[in-house]
């Protein structure tokens, strides 16, 4: 596979196709990288697409210093955050009420896994969207960039320009104050699931 | 737990030189506590992954500089099936016209001409389809009232050249599959709601019945009781 490196240097030579193997190979992290921090599907895209272009017209000073990749992350945390302080607000978690039978569809294309272990593992992604919009947002990146996305240590701290021992510090609190959560909704939502049996019987 | 964050963190994810797992390994088999620390945090990691993210289109489009489509691909469904229609009729009252005339021909001694519809269609390129269609559909929206029975009159029956045909009949076929496509998607998706709909009413009902039993069980056990006190007063 042509590395990134290459495929840039051709693509500020003007090579029109080499700029569209960036774009297919990058757009999904991208934007699984902004709908994680704006948990808007419309936003997020409109960011992916923002991202692309100024990488486009930024190519010419992209000097290859960082990797392509960290740069573009870089890019897109920008946009994300200049969305949300236009915003003026935390971005909304959106929490899936109903059910999408398309994605729903798409999930049971695996076909080990049985209609409990989907529900469940729905129930566990509105968690844990639940309890990441409850973290700072230093923590929540740390953990984004961390877990989601693979960066190592290092990277992270140059692209959020901190100590490696802060970003050590950021992700450990996250981590933590995520279990504690996780497990104190866990316990929640066993317990209205009693009540609501115990209601259907009384 | 003992002060080692940083070194659990870099064991968790990798991070750590060889002779450091090494080290983290060994403590983590004298120290209860941070081997319970590992755990809930590889438990956390675990979880973490649950968070989907919706499969969106490709964003691409906006940085392509020329359409690659072929231009039929461009033309939207309706115009399609327009066309098509179109085309049909003409094809029909073309042949309808060369049956008439080539059957009056034969009755007739005096010899009617044989009709030119069949005998001169001309064979059209992409380009010449292009034009008609688009000719059809301005005079289609035109005069929508306009009856039927009008365009034959005026028309010459037209034959595709293969390729062209061949290209039109693929594009139709893309379209429907990619129809069948979407419903078969839903249906699936429905099926799956259904299912899962029917699991938990089953889970439920089951709930519901053991409780049921469980106050009948009770209710027998206070009976059995009362029949002993009332037999211990008698």
């Amino acid at each position: 596979m042509t590395s990134d490196e290459e495929l840039v240097a051709r693509a500020t030579a003007g090579d029109h196709d080499a700029f569209a193997q960036l774009v297919t190979r990058w757009e999904r992290p991208i934007y699984a990288l902004a709908y994680r921090t704006l948990r808007r599907e419309e936003e997020a895209r409109d960011v992916v697409q923002d991202a692309f272009l100024r990488a486009y017209r930024g190519l010419k000073g992209f000097k290859g210093e960082a990797k392509f990749s960290s740069w573009l992350y870089r890019i897109t945390l920008n946009l994300c955050r200049d969305w949300m302080r236009k915003e003026r607000r935390a971005p909304v978690a959106q929490v899936p009420e109903g059910t999408d039978p398309l994605d729903l569809a798409d999930q049971q294309a695996a076909p080990t896994e049985s209609v409990e272990d989907l529900v469940a593992r729905r129930e566990m992604s509105a968690a844990v969207q639940l309890a990441m919009a409850d973290l700072p947002e230093e923590q929540r990146m740390a953990i984004m960039l961390k877990e989601y996305h693979g960066l190592t240590f290092q990277e992270i701290a140059e692209m959020l320009d901190c100590p490696l021992s802060t970003v050590k510090t950021r992700l450990y609190q996250g981590l933590s104050v995520l279990r504690r959560r996780l497990e104190r909704q866990q316990a929640e939502t066993t317990r209205l699931r009693r009540a609501t049996w115990e209601r259907t019987l009384l | 737990m003992c002060d080692q964050r940083e070194r659990v963190l870099d064991y968790l994810y990798d991070e750590a030189t060889d002779a450091s797992r090494r080290d983290m390994e060994r403590h983590l088999e004298s120290c209860p506590d941070c081997r319970d620390e590992v755990r809930a945090l590889r438990s956390v990691r675990d979880d973490l992954l649950a968070w989907a993210v919706p499969n969106p289109p490709s964003v691409w489009t906006p940085f392509a500089p020329v359409p690659l489509v072929p231009w039929f691909r461009q033309v939207p469904a309706w115009a399609m099936a327009a066309a098509a229609s179109v085309m049909f009729v003409m094809g029909s009252a073309g042949g309808f016209a060369a049956y008439t005339l080539g059957a009056r021909g034969t009755l007739d001694a005096s010899g009617g001409a044989p009709s030119p519809a069949v005998t001169q269609a001309p064979v059209l390129d992409a380009a010449a389809v292009g034009a008609l269609v688009r000719r059809e559909l301005a005079s289609a929206r035109v005069d929508t009232d306009r009856p039927v029975a009008a365009v034959p009159a005026a028309t010459t029956a037209y034959r595709l050249d293969a390729a062209t045909e061949q290209r039109l009949l693929a594009g139709a076929t893309q379209l429907v599959g990619a129809s069948e496509e979407r419903q078969l998607t839903w249906v699936r998706g429905f099926l799956v709601e259904l299912a899962r709909d029917a699991e938990r009413q089953r889970r439920a009902d089951g709930q519901t019945l053991s409780s049921l039993k469980a106050q009948v069980d009770q209710l027998q056990a206070v009976l059995s009781q009362l029949v002993q006190q009332q037999m211990k007063v008698q």
